[in-house]
């Protein structure tokens, strides 16, 4: 272990004050198995529970040659049927028990909910939908030949958007050691890039997005990351109420 | 281990947070406007119709780069991300002008956000 010393280089680093804890703290989160813990388990669980993104991305990237049932079967269903026994089975590695995981379950049903009702507004002043692309992913996950506009590959492609809304808001509970407005940000930044990178390019190729498709994505984004941040508290509320 | 009440020790001021956030923004704003002008200039319009129409193409206005909108977004998120570092609530040992005797300053920002 290396000698501090007794001068003040040595003195703040001990009391804390030093630049180098910044570094120390932040090589520790990403090692902690009890919140942040990005490169041991619960970097794996969260991306596990993420894979309805890659299910998806497999689909768009291959142009839709793979269809996004093949996506969903083998990259969202398995990864989610692995992560799910095996943090129930590994909670001393993770930290996560099988109730904490209930819990960051039910946190993340609010995040893409107020990210759906935050792009209503959007459809009616500027005629932006959000739901036309359900219609595809319906339909590739269902095989559906003919036209594509039913209810049935609507609600089809809805499951498929919610399951991947909630599973990011997983990942964000899992990956952090703390729920806090700005680390929900951070995630919502996050998810607004891979957004605004991978749609105009491998998504949206028969047209240019106008800016306030930008926009609409950019926003949408900003109202989940609140809705991380105050899941937890609602959360809190109704338990102290029952 | 409930996240959303484990605000002990927590001591990130409101000030600080929002800073944060702001800072946040102006460099997403950033990333936005070169993602958006890079996209533009290199993706191909429209080949055919969309639902008997097509969509509209992207408003741009001669002479304004899209890119230009990331020089507000740098002076913003470095404004907002050095009042945040400045804001940040860190206890500084100091010593007092007799020279023995060590006061630690008070907490300035004890709320959590």
């Amino acid at each position: 272990m290396k000698r501090l010393g007794r001068g003040p280089v040595a003195r703040r680093w001990r009391s804390g004050t030093s630049g180098h804890r910044g570094v120390r703290e932040l090589t520790g989160y990403f090692r902690d198995k009890m919140g942040g813990g990005w490169l041991g388990y619960r970097g794996l669980f969260a991306a596990l529970l993420a894979s309805p993104q890659f299910g998806l991305s497999v689909y768009w990237f291959t142009y839709t040659s793979v269809s996004l049932g093949t996506g969903t079967f083998y990259l969202t269903l398995i990864p989610i049927l692995i992560a799910v026994p095996l943090i129930a089975l590994l909670p001393g590695k993770s930290g996560i028990t099988p109730r904490l995981l209930g819990t960051y379950a039910l946190w993340a049903l609010l995040p893409y909910t107020l990210y759906d009702w935050g792009r209503v507004p959007m459809n009616l002043i500027f005629g932006i939908p959000f739901w036309d692309h359900w219609y595809d992913w319906g339909a590739s996950i269902m095989g559906t030949s003919g036209t594509i506009f039913r209810y049935d590959t609507l609600t089809t492609g809805l499951a498929s958007h919610v399951l991947r809304g909630w599973g990011f808001g997983v990942a964000y509970y899992i990956l952090v050691r703390r729920v806090t407005l700005v680390s929900a940000f951070a995630m919502g930044w996050a998810m607004t890039f891979f957004y605004w990178l991978v749609f105009p390019v491998w998504v949206l190729t028969d047209a240019l997005p106008p800016w306030i498709w930008w926009f609409t994505a950019w926003m949408s984004h900003m109202v989940f990351a609140l809705g991380l941040w105050l899941s937890p508290k609602v959360f809190a509320y109704y338990r102290k109420a029952y | 281990m409930d996240k959303g009440s484990d605000s002990a020790g927590y001591k990130r001021s409101w000030k600080t947070t929002l800073y944060a956030v702001l800072a946040m923004q102006g460099f997403g704003l950033v990333f936005g406007s070169v993602v958006f002008g890079a996209v533009v200039t290199s993706q191909p319009p429209s080949a055919y119709p969309v639902f008997g129409y097509g969509k509209p193409p992207p408003i741009l206005i001669d002479g304004l780069s899209s890119f230009y909108w990331a020089i507000p977004g740098a002076v913003i998120g470095f404004i907002f991300l050095y009042l945040a570092m400045i804001s940040r609530n860190l206890p500084v040992p100091m010593r007092s002008k007799m020279g023995s005797s060590v006061a630690t300053l008070k907490t300035m920002n004890e709320k959590g956000d």
